[in-house]
Parts: structure tokens; sequence; C-alpha cells
């Protein structure tokens, strides 16, 4: 692994977000949302459909801006800042759902991820690595990576960030649609660059499993935040949310 | 053999000059994600200015070459990204093809508004590289002059260039991850603007080297030769599925050859020449679209973070609070009678054809209504339609003294088998797949069908007779019958559009519009709606063709070329395109515009002027996708319900607090 960005920020947070609002178009979708990732942390993003936790990734990693509210990164204000720029300042974004470019080959995604965040010439050194990783892709490398199965094109987007370890990895719903054994492997992952500094937001519908991950958790719920603490209480803050929602479901009927 | 070489060998400068183009197409399309039509517009824009600088203004040709392609080029391409294309959603492939058409249509008609009317003379344009009228050698028998060698040597130059760019460049990798997503490029900490923004640069760079290398090749100094040029290298794009910059170039040199190869075999007099030479292209567009099942594909958007840009918003009837909704229906109806009454009172004999034209270009425009607006499909072909039904009509009343009224309605519906056909042809065919086959159908009607001389008279067209309507009322226009005839139409169209809107059509092409997979599967027969659409908007098209043939005494080809057709498509979508006030608003806007601008001095343009207006209201699509005239009556509704009903405030109307996503 190269060196991964540990030390700046050692003891303070590599991230904060002070009463971020967003919204798409004039649907709002965040209320004065607060939280901060402490450097090589792990935070929990969680909540039920709808809550509001893609946005918050998207606003984080600059894909939605905010309407309101103040970002800092890095000791940078990247509230306005451009996608791009946030991602040159270390941060690094596995969407949801399917990440790549369907029309690149294999190892087109890679290079492309590669070559913007190590340089030209570590590309050989980091392409290597990403097969040695998953082999899986080094046998597609040749393929497009829209002709890969849901699974192959999450490993392929994981493979962007592992190799090359960002300050911050912001992971939305990683282990959705993924086999038991792969999500063992993603997670080993991801517990793997984190031991080499790199602070974590995960965001995750199933609870449980980032809850054992995490050191901090943040529960999301209509766009804002319900609760904010050790992962213990989130459990617990997030059944009465379940709870409170099937109350007024059934005071309907 | 060598015959054939020697007819051969002459299609090679037009080929390369095809293949410069194709191959610039490709890159377009590769590096932006736009297929841009504009592409021959600018080719010709530069080489105009090109020729104007150094045959008017005693320009050097350096000097000249400097200003029209290396500045004027890429300045026309970074304009577009800024102000147009960067604007588009990704997802938006009308949008997209809606800008670049209207570039099209707009580009040299503005020209002339810039520069007045000039004439000018491509075969000054120089060739930089190798002297034209010299023969450097002869090669079977044919000689080769400079056009040869300059031509092949910028074609293979450009080719290796472009190639190289694409394949084996971070930039080349850089705009292709742009192209699929912008987002997701974003993330990999590429500034996608910048390099979109470069990708138009280069792009438009090429069109303006095109342009003024190809002017000489070409001899006369049109726009409809640099247009008659992308429709070829179209051909060869598409062959090469908007993908492979060599097989683009090499189709495009097989077109070229192919064409001079069956001009020197076939002799000037027999059909095939005056059909099938002309129809090459399309004949070839065509063919690629039926049997090279990537095209299909094409235009499907696959940028996996499109579910970040917000819907779009609701139409201003929609949106409207019930109260507001009658005052406006009420004003609708009350405005209705006021024109009515006018019409038939005080307004002069000028103004009353004028609205006359405005209702008989309406109708042709509520078939656009249907297709694009309802069906969501870009056809480009609808002023082929009415020309058809026009020409029925006039070619019966003259054979068989048939009543042109009733013709007309055997026109329209002739006009509506064309259309199945063309559904039938293009089935499969989505976005960009069907605004080229349409394109296609529209150019082969105009350079087969429309310039027969025994079904279109020639230029001049057919001049109509008042015995073939029956009466000489129509031709008197005080007497308001054209007037009445034209409204009655006009009104009967509307009402079957809205009755297919709302009903179970309406809302299945509604769902289409959504999602196709869904809609197959609640088990609706995709295809039978698709059918029923274009057919019933060939039929309104084919009777507002009439419509305006009586109103111009004239059913003359030059009305209802491809040009027309795309214009047709660039005035609804710059008002409304989903709604039939849309449509209305942009016949007889048309109409009274074309007549106010009588009024100013023809040397901003006249005619040329309205279609610029046009073009570049069209382009206001990018910001505003429902129409600039439906963006507007949203704002004042919102506005005006706001002056009057305060206590609806409350109501969630345009910004609602609900609906986060995921």
């Amino acid at each position: 692994m190269t060196s991964p960005g540990t030390s700046t920020f050692e003891g303070g947070d590599v991230l904060s977000l002070e009463n971020v609002c967003a919204a798409y178009g004039p649907y709002r979708a965040l209320f004065d949302v607060s939280f901060r990732v402490p450097a090589g942390g792990i935070v929990a993003l969680v909540g039920s459909n709808g809550a509001g936790k893609s946005t918050v990734a998207r606003t984080v990693t600059g894909l939605v801006t905010a309407t309101s509210g103040r970002i800092v990164f890095s000791g940078h204000d990247v509230t306005t800042m451009p996608a791009f720029r946030i991602a040159r300042l270390g941060m690094a974004h596995v969407v949801e759902g399917r990440g790549v470019f369907s029309s690149l080959t294999v190892e087109e995604n890679l290079t492309l991820a590669f070559r913007q965040r190590a340089g030209r010439k570590l590309l050989a050194g980091n392409l290597e690595r990403a097969y040695t990783a998953f082999p899986i892709l080094g046998e597609r490398r040749r393929q497009m990576a829209g002709n890969l199965s849901g699974g192959q094109q999450r490993l392929l987007s994981l493979a962007k960030v592992l190799v090359v370890p960002p300050h911050v990895l912001v992971a939305d719903e990683l282990s959705l649609g993924l086999a038991p054994v792969v999500v063992d492997t993603v997670y080993e992952g991801l517990r793997e660059i984190n031991r080499n500094g790199t602070a974590l937001i995960v965001v995750e519908q199933q609870v449980s499993r980032v809850l054992q991950l995490a050191g901090w958790a943040v529960v999301l719920d209509r766009g804002a935040v319900a609760y904010e603490g050790e992962p213990a209480g989130a459990g617990e803050a997030v059944e009465a949310i379940m709870s409170q929602r099937e109350e007024a479901a059934s005071s309907h009927i | 053999m060598e015959h054939f070489f020697g007819f051969a060998f002459p299609g090679i400068p037009y080929g390369c000059s095809y293949a410069i183009v194709a191959v610039s197409l490709v890159l377009t399309y590769q590096a932006t994600g736009v297929f841009n039509f504009a592409f021959g517009a600018q080719a010709f824009a530069s080489a105009f200015v090109f020729t104007l600088l150094t045959q008017n203004h005693g320009w050097s040709g350096f000097a000249a070459f400097l200003v029209s392609v290396v500045v004027m080029g890429p300045a026309v391409g970074f304009a577009f990204d800024r102000l147009l294309f960067r604007h588009i959603p990704n997802s938006n492939g009308t949008a997209k093809l809606v800008c670049s058409l209207s570039l099209l249509v707009g580009i040299p008609s503005l020209l002339p508004v810039i520069f007045g009317q000039q004439k000018l003379d491509a075969t000054a344009t120089i060739f930089p590289f190798f002297n034209p009228n010299v023969v450097y050698f002869t090669l079977i028998g044919t000689p080769i002059n400079g056009i040869y060698l300059s031509t092949f040597s910028v074609t293979a130059v450009v080719l290796v260039a472009l190639t190289a760019l694409l394949r084996y460049t971070n930039l080349g990798l850089q705009m292709r991850g742009a192209v699929e997503s912008r987002r997701l490029v974003q993330l990999d900490g590429v500034n996608a603007n910048g390099v979109v923004a470069l990708a138009w640069v280069v792009s438009s760079f090429m069109a303006g080297l095109a342009g003024v290398l190809l002017a000489p090749v070409f001899g006369a100094f049109t726009a409809d030769n640099f247009a008659a040029l992308t429709v070829t290298a179209i051909a060869a794009a598409v062959c090469a599925l908007m993908r492979s910059l060599p097989i683009a170039a090499g189709v495009a040199v097989l077109i070229g050859v192919a064409t001079t190869t069956l001009q020197g075999y076939l002799s000037p007099n027999s059909i095939i020449y005056s059909a099938v030479v002309p129809a090459l292209p399309f004949l070839v567009i065509v063919g690629a679209l039926l049997f090279l099942p990537g095209m299909r594909a094409l235009e499907s958007s696959r940028d996996p973070l499109a579910t970040i840009d917000p819907p779009p918003p609701p139409t201003a009837a929609g949106a409207r609070a019930p109260k507001m909704d009658r005052i406006v229906r009420t004003s609708w109806w009350v405005l209705l009678a006021v024109f009515f009454a006018s019409m038939l009172t005080w307004i002069p004999v000028t103004w009353e054809s004028v609205f006359n034209y405005g209702m008989a270009l309406s109708t042709v425009l509520l078939s656009v209504t249907l297709i694009t607006g309802m069906a969501g499909q870009l056809s480009l072909c609808q002023g082929t339609f009415a020309g058809i039904s026009a020409f029925t009509a006039a070619q019966m009343a003259n054979h068989l003294g048939l009543n042109m009224l009733l013709g007309g309605l055997f026109g329209a519906a002739l006009a509506a088998v064309v259309a199945v056909v063309l559904a039938l042809l293009s089935l499969r065919l989505r976005g960009l797949g069907l605004a080229l086959m349409t394109l296609a159908a529209a150019l082969l009607f105009d350079s087969t069908f429309f310039s027969a001389v025994s079904i279109t008279a020639g230029v001049e067209g057919v001049s109509l007779q008042s015995k073939w309507l029956g009466t000489s009322a129509f031709f008197n226009f005080d007497g308001h019958a054209l007037f009445l005839l034209g409204i009655s139409v006009l009104a009967v169209c509307v009402f079957v559009v809205l009755l297919v809107r709302k009903g179970t059509v309406g809302r299945n092409l509604a769902a289409m519009r959504g999602s196709e997979t869904a809609v197959a599967g609640l088990g609706i027969n995709l295809s039978r709606q698709r059918i029923m659409v274009f057919a019933l908007s060939g039929a309104i098209a084919g009777l507002g063709g009439v419509l305006v043939t009586i109103q111009q005494q004239l059913a003359s080809p030059s009305d209802w070329n491809y040009q027309y057709s795309l214009v047709f498509v660039v005035l609804v979508v710059t008002t409304s395109v989903s709604t039939v006030e849309g449509a209305i608003q942009a016949g007889i806007g048309f109409a009274v515009i074309q007549q106010l601008l009588t009024y100013i001095p023809s040397r901003f343009g006249g005619p040329s002027l309205t279609i610029v207006l046009f073009a570049f209201g069209a382009l206001t699509y990018a910001a505003h996708p429902e129409g600039v005239l439906e963006y507007q009556k949203r704002r004042s509704t919102l506005y005006f319900e706001k002056l009057f009903f305060r206590q609806n405030e409350g109501k969630p109307s345009d910004v609602s607090t609900t609906g986060a996503h995921g």
C-alpha cells in the first residue's frame, strides 16, 4: 500500500458538517444536518429508505451542492467546491448501486482512477495490486465494465478506492445485493484501509453489521439527524423510528 | 478495368471529405455525448468567414485561416458547451438532439443576418498543402492532382490523430468517462466540465478545418452542400455505430467512390441515376439502422447518478390552483371569441391571411405535439407527411378532377399510410435512431418524389385552380371561407389530440416515456401504440399540409423539404412541446413574426431572421425542456396565484418540502 494520508489531522476532525441543508431542484432533502468524522475514524450513517443517507453522502463529496450550512474537509471549506476538487483533496465515494463506466473496459476504469489519484508512474504497480487483490478483475480486464455482474461491478468500484487509499472514503450501501461471503471480504477491505489511516463514512440500511464496525453512529430520519452518538444506542434509535412509523401507518387505517 | 478506376478515383476526394466529417462526428459523439447535427453548419460558417475575408477583404490565406479556423472554430465550440450543452442533463437525449438540430437550422440563417447577403466563390479558397491545379502523377490512367493529395493526406492525419487522442491518451479516456457520467468521473478527480469543454473545442476546430479544406472540393458554396456533406458523413458514422473512427472513414470513402462509379456507369437519363444516386446516403442510413442492432441501444443513458437531476416540473395547467384554472380557461374562451369576431369583421385582409397561414401551420405543428410531446419521440419528417398529402390532393384534382378538399382527405390518408410504414420500419428505434430514420425518410422523399416533375411540377410547384376547390371563395380573401375552413379543421384536430391524450393511448404513451419496460410488463403492446400515434400524426400533418397549400394557393416542394421538417420541430419545442396550446402559439407566432419582419429592412435577413429567432429560441430548451413559453406561463401562474389567492399560500405547489431522495 502507498502511504495513506493519516497524520495531518491527528486527533482532530477530518470532516465536519454544520447545519447542512440540501435539495434536488425544488425538493428539499436535508434539514440542518451536523456531524463530525474524526481523523481515522469510522462513522456509520444509518436510517430507513428515503431518510437522506445517500444525499448526505453526495453532499459531502460534492455531487449535490449544499444550499446552506458548511462542510469542512481536511481544513478546507468544501461547501460549494466542485466534486472533482474535493476528490483531489483526498475524498473518495463509492456510489450506491452501479458505480463504474460501463462503456469503458475494466482496465480503463481502473486507469482513469489511478492516473488521477496516484499519477502515471505508479499506474502499472497499482493495476497489478488491484488484480492481485481482486483476481476476477484481472481475468476480465479487457471486458467492458457494463458486461460484469452486479457484484463484480461493485468490486471494481471498490478496487478503485482500496488500492490508492484516500483520506476519507464514503461507502454508500456497499453490501446491497452482494452475497454474504463477498460482504465479509468487503468489510475486511474496509477495516484494512481504516487501519492504514483512512476515515470512513459507511452508509448502510442493514444496521447490525455496520454498527459493529463503526466507532460513531448517525441516524437519519426524513432528512434530519435523529440520533448521534455511540453505535450501541443507534440500534434503539432506529427501532424507535420504525415503531413510530408503524404506529402512524396503523392509525391511518 | 481502367474504365472502372477512371470512375472510381474521382470519388476519392469526395469520400475523403465525407471521411473527415464522419470521423469528427464520431469524435464529437464519443467525447461529448452529443450527436452534432450542426457539424456541417459549423464547417459552413468557418468556410464562409474564410472566403469572406480572403475575397472581399483581401486578407492573406494564412491570416484568414487563423481567424476562421484557429480562433473562430474553438470559440464556437466553447460557446456551445458553456451556453448550451453543459446545462443539459446527460439523461436527456431529446434535448441534446433538439439543440444540435436548432443550431443546424439556425447557423446558416444567421450568417446572412450578420454579414448581409454575400456572393462568394468557393473555388478561390486556397489549399494549403498541394496546388489543386497541378497534376502530380498519374495512377492507372487517372491524373492525380493536388485535390487528391490534400484531401487524402489530411484525412489520414486526422484519422490517426483523433484515434490516438480517443484511444491512447488519458484525456481521451477522461472524455469517454465524462460522456457516460459527468458526476462519476468527477469522483475520480477529473474536471468533467473542463474535459467536455475541451472536447467541444477540439470538435469545433475540426469543423472549421473541414469547412475551409472542403469548400473547393464541392465548387459551389452553399449551405445545402454542407448539409449534404453532413448527411453522407452521418451515414458513415452510423455504419461505424458512432464508435469506430477507422470504419467511419472507410465507409465514407466507399460512399464517395460508389457515387462517382454509379454516376459513371449509369446513363444520366435513367431513373436509377436520378433517384438512387442522390438517395445513396439515406439508403445507407436506413440500412444501418435496420440491420445493425448496436444503433438501437445507442441513446439509452447509462449515467448511474442520473437520479441526482431533479424531476421535470409539472405543466402550468397541471400546477394551477382550481380557481386560477377557471379564470385562465375562461379567458382563453373569451380570447377565442374576440379573435373569431375580429377575423370576421375588422381585421385587414393582409393580417387575416397571416392568421390563416398561422392556423394552417398550427395544424401541421399539432402533429409534432402528438409525436414528440406525447410519445416522446423525435420525428424529423412531419413536413414530408404534409407534403405527401398536399401533392396527392393537388394531383388528384389535376388528373381526376377531384375536389381538393376531398382529395385532401385522401392525401391525409396516404400520409398516414406512409407514416405507418415508417413506424413499422422503425419499431425498435428510439431517440437518436428514430430521429435519423425519419430524417433519412425526409431526405429520401426530397430527392425522389418531391423532385419528380410529374408529381411536384418542379421547383415552382403546382398552382391551385379555383375549379379544383369547387368554389372561388377560397381565393377571395375577403370572404372568410378560408378562415372558417382553417379554424374548423384546427378545432377538430385539437379535439382529436386532446381526446387521444386523455384516453388510454395517451396514458400508455405517457407511461412509455417513463419506462418502456414497465409498460411492456403491464401487457401493453408498445408497437401498436407507436403505430397508432404515427398514423394519427401523419394524418394531421397531412391535413395541415393541404390547408397551407390552399392558403398559399400553391403546392411547392420547397415548402415541405427536410429543412422545414426540422424547423417545425424547432418551432414547437421553442414554445411548448407538451401542450396543445404550444403548437398553436408556435404556428401563429411564426406567421405573425414573419409578417412583422417584412416591415424591417431586408438588410437584416428578412425571412431567415424568423428562423434565426425560433432556432435560437429553441436553444432555451437546454435550460427549460418544457419550452420557454411554458416556463414563463408557469412562472406567471405562480405569480398571479400569489397575488390573488394569498390564502392558498400554505398549499404545496412548486416548492415542496417532501420527497427526499434516497
